[in-house]
């Protein structure tokens, strides 16, 4: 049977509920193609319509650049900052995956994580 | 504020306005060729956008027109107060002043939340064909912001029909969300 949009927004909410239980890790959120923020888990307020066209521009531009050096599909891009990092990782339809941590963040579980939930994510969107 | 922000805050005090004149165009007045504009629409803010950033260049015309949706839509809305007609009747009469397009309600499903707004002669797209997908992001996120300021709710739209596909109209779904 196929899922409603009721039951997607709760399993989305769910994975980004668990993303956001990392120990530093401080806002989750699901950007569509035109820059909507679909869904969002964070610790503090955030300018949703600037930080939706801005993530698919920098992930955009990350993988055009990425493109000229011949390197294949982009899988994730990583911002790091003097107080935290911000990560981007594609989803299915032109979706993309933002998470913000501060500094007390541990990278490399994070990326795990998200490596982890990327396909579950695709699951839930396809 | 940016030079840029500046310059938004100058223009748009002109669009509001319902002034035509614009200063320092004494002898070229204050129309352009509607090819000049889509080229900034269709190369400035499209292919050359497209280039350096690939498939944001969609979420960056949809949300600068967004942002303008917005902008007009809380300026007519105090005339409109939370009369729907009125209100796209207003912001009709906003986007005939400055050419955008012959905006229209064309059905509204209220059971499924979503507005179907068509853009008669759209600005963006008239004249071009052989395109695959709509390319009227702009006017896309426009009426977003537009129907965004009316219900005071979230909103995605998406361009359902585009007369660069072949349509006869551009038609946007706007859908309210929860």
């Amino acid at each position: 049977m196929a899922m409603t949009a009721i039951d997607r927004s709760h399993k989305v909410d769910k994975v980004l509920g668990t993303i956001t239980a990392l120990r530093g890790v401080t806002a989750a959120a699901i950007i569509d193609s035109d820059g909507l923020v679909t869904h969002v888990r964070r610790d503090f307020e955030i300018n949703t319509d600037a930080l939706g066209a801005a993530v698919q521009i920098a992930f955009g531009s990350a993988r055009r650049a990425s493109d000229h050096v011949a390197q294949g599909a982009t899988h994730m891009v990583l911002v790091e900052n003097k107080d935290g990092i911000v990560m981007l990782a594609p989803l299915s339809r032109g979706f993309v995956l933002a998470l913000v941590g501060d500094s007390s963040a541990m990278l490399g579980a994070v990326r795990f994580e998200v490596k982890q939930t990327v396909p579950e994510l695709n699951t839930i969107f396809a | 504020m940016t030079d840029y922000g500046n310059a938004e805050q100058t223009l748009l005090r002109s669009i509001l306005s319902g002034k035509k004149d614009v200063a320092n165009r004494a002898t070229l007045g204050p129309m352009v060729p509607i090819q000049l504009f889509q080229a900034l629409r269709l190369i400035g803010m499209g292919s050359s956008i497209e280039e350096m950033v690939g498939d944001g260049a969609h979420a960056l015309v949809y949300q600068s027109g967004k942002r303008v949706g917005q902008v007009l839509g809380n300026a007519v809305l105090p005339k409109a107060g939370k009369d729907l007609p009125k209100y796209l009747e207003l912001m009709r009469g906003v986007c005939l002043q400055l050419s955008i397009g012959q905006l229209a309600l064309e059905k509204a499903d209220n059971s499924a939340g979503i507005l179907t707004l068509k853009v008669d002669e759209c600005v963006s797209c008239a004249g071009i064909s052989g395109v695959k997908a709509p390319i009227c992001n702009f006017e896309a996120g426009l009426v977003a912001g537009v129907v965004k300021v009316f219900t005071a709710r979230e909103v995605k739209a998406v361009e359902v029909k585009c007369n660069a596909v072949g349509d006869s109209t551009c038609a946007v779904d706007a859908h309210i969300l929860a």
